[in-house]
């Protein structure tokens, strides 16, 4: 995270200079918006975090394991999908989640599907983050759209495997 | 940069709205929830660590909507919208993916930059498109946390897969906006539109 903020504020800085060259309301205009929006958010994101942070508290994550194995074929490539999108936390959670997973019998195509479906679905970053700042109708047109993403990297990944072999999981 | 300032009479005054309400009910049936199923200690440790969180992105927060503002005050919409909008077709939503991809930041700080883009001019395909670039393909997090954990030959495969998925999302949202009543105004004044109007 601190790498990532190093980054974002090396962009803002970049940004805010060439802001400042091009228009002389720029800088306020951006700052009348930074007070307003995050005046607003304020309120909502604390109580949005705290909902979110419950509601991962009560899925179950030893569920996950039994259901997205090997020989689990497109059903499992479906569940996983969406498995993924309930999977709380960020990466710092998920990717171990996944590397377990995969310990634990878990296939490929499966695997690149839960983590697909993590990516798009993240239920967790739509209560934390997406709903309150895009609003619930974005949210729904966003969602509907990725619906078959991870399905279909499931499946392409299972084509890929059965035309050029398994991958590895890890560092060999 | 006279885009999308929503009307605002006597705005200001309604700081607890109706979508605001809605997280607070939320987070109190949640927490009542974890109380009652697993523990009292379970809770409060959910709530401190939101709490904590809440503390440690706030900065990362105001910084993107800085960032965000910066975009919105810079960005002609006459120059975003054939880049972005409805009618930049393919070559919109590749290049709308590839600047998600490109985005770094969690999503305390992408959300209010995609937030602003919107309101610049982009439509909802592009937003769409970028917003599954950022979380599918997202090149920070692969060198921070993917690459070390899962290994070069599974992420590899996951980011050529991934390669022509935003896109797909992009054109499928294109599609739902133009054929779905419900979706036809989604625009970046959904937001305040959830506030009650003076």
């Amino acid at each position: 995270m601190i790498y990532s903020a190093a980054l974002l504020f090396v962009v803002t800085i970049g940004v805010l200079a060439y802001a400042a060259t091009r228009s002389r309301d720029a800088v306020p205009a951006a700052a009348t918006f930074t007070l307003r929006e995050g005046g607003r958010l304020a309120i909502r994101l604390p109580f949005a975090l705290i909902a979110a942070s419950c509601l991962a508290e009560l899925i179950p994550d030893d569920t996950v394991a039994a259901l997205i194995g090997h020989d689990s074929g497109v059903q499992g490539i479906v569940i996983a999908s969406f498995a993924g999108g309930l999977l709380p936390g960020g990466p710092m959670v998920s990717f171990p989640v996944a590397l377990i997973l995969a310990g634990e019998g878990a296939g490929t195509a499966q695997l690149i599907a839960l983590l697909t479906g993590w990516s798009v679905f993240a239920f967790h970053r739509v209560i934390s983050y997406e709903s309150p700042i895009m609003g619930w109708r974005f949210v729904a047109v966003r969602m509907l759209s990725s619906l078959l993403v991870p399905i279909l990297a499931g499946l392409a990944t299972a084509a890929a495997i059965a035309t050029f072999g398994d991958v590895s999981v890890g560092w060999r | 940069m006279a885009v999308q300032t929503p009307p605002e009479p006597r705005r200001r005054m309604a700081v607890v709205d109706k979508t605001t309400l809605f997280y607070v009910l939320l987070a109190l049936v949640s927490a009542a929830l974890v109380l009652i199923i697993k523990s009292p200690a379970a809770m409060t440790d959910a709530v401190s660590g939101a709490l904590l969180l809440f503390l440690a992105i706030a900065p990362m927060i105001v910084m993107g909507l800085f960032l965000g503002g910066l975009v919105k005050a810079i960005a002609d919409p006459a120059k975003v919208a054939p880049i972005l909008g409805q009618q930049s077709g393919l070559r919109g939503l590749a290049l709308a993916s590839v600047l998600g991809a490109l985005t770094p930041g969690g999503p305390f700080a992408a959300f209010p930059i995609v937030y602003a883009i919107f309101a610049a001019g982009a439509d909802v395909g592009a937003i769409v498109a970028f917003l599954t670039g950022w979380s599918l393909i997202a090149l920070h997090r692969v060198v921070v946390w993917e690459l070390p954990l899962m290994g070069p030959d599974v992420v590899g495969l996951r980011i050529l897969i991934s390669l022509p998925l935003p896109v797909l999302a992009g054109l499928q949202a294109r599609w739902l906006v133009r054929n779905v009543d419900l979706f036809r105004s989604v625009g970046p004044r959904d937001l305040s539109a959830d506030e009650p109007r003076g």
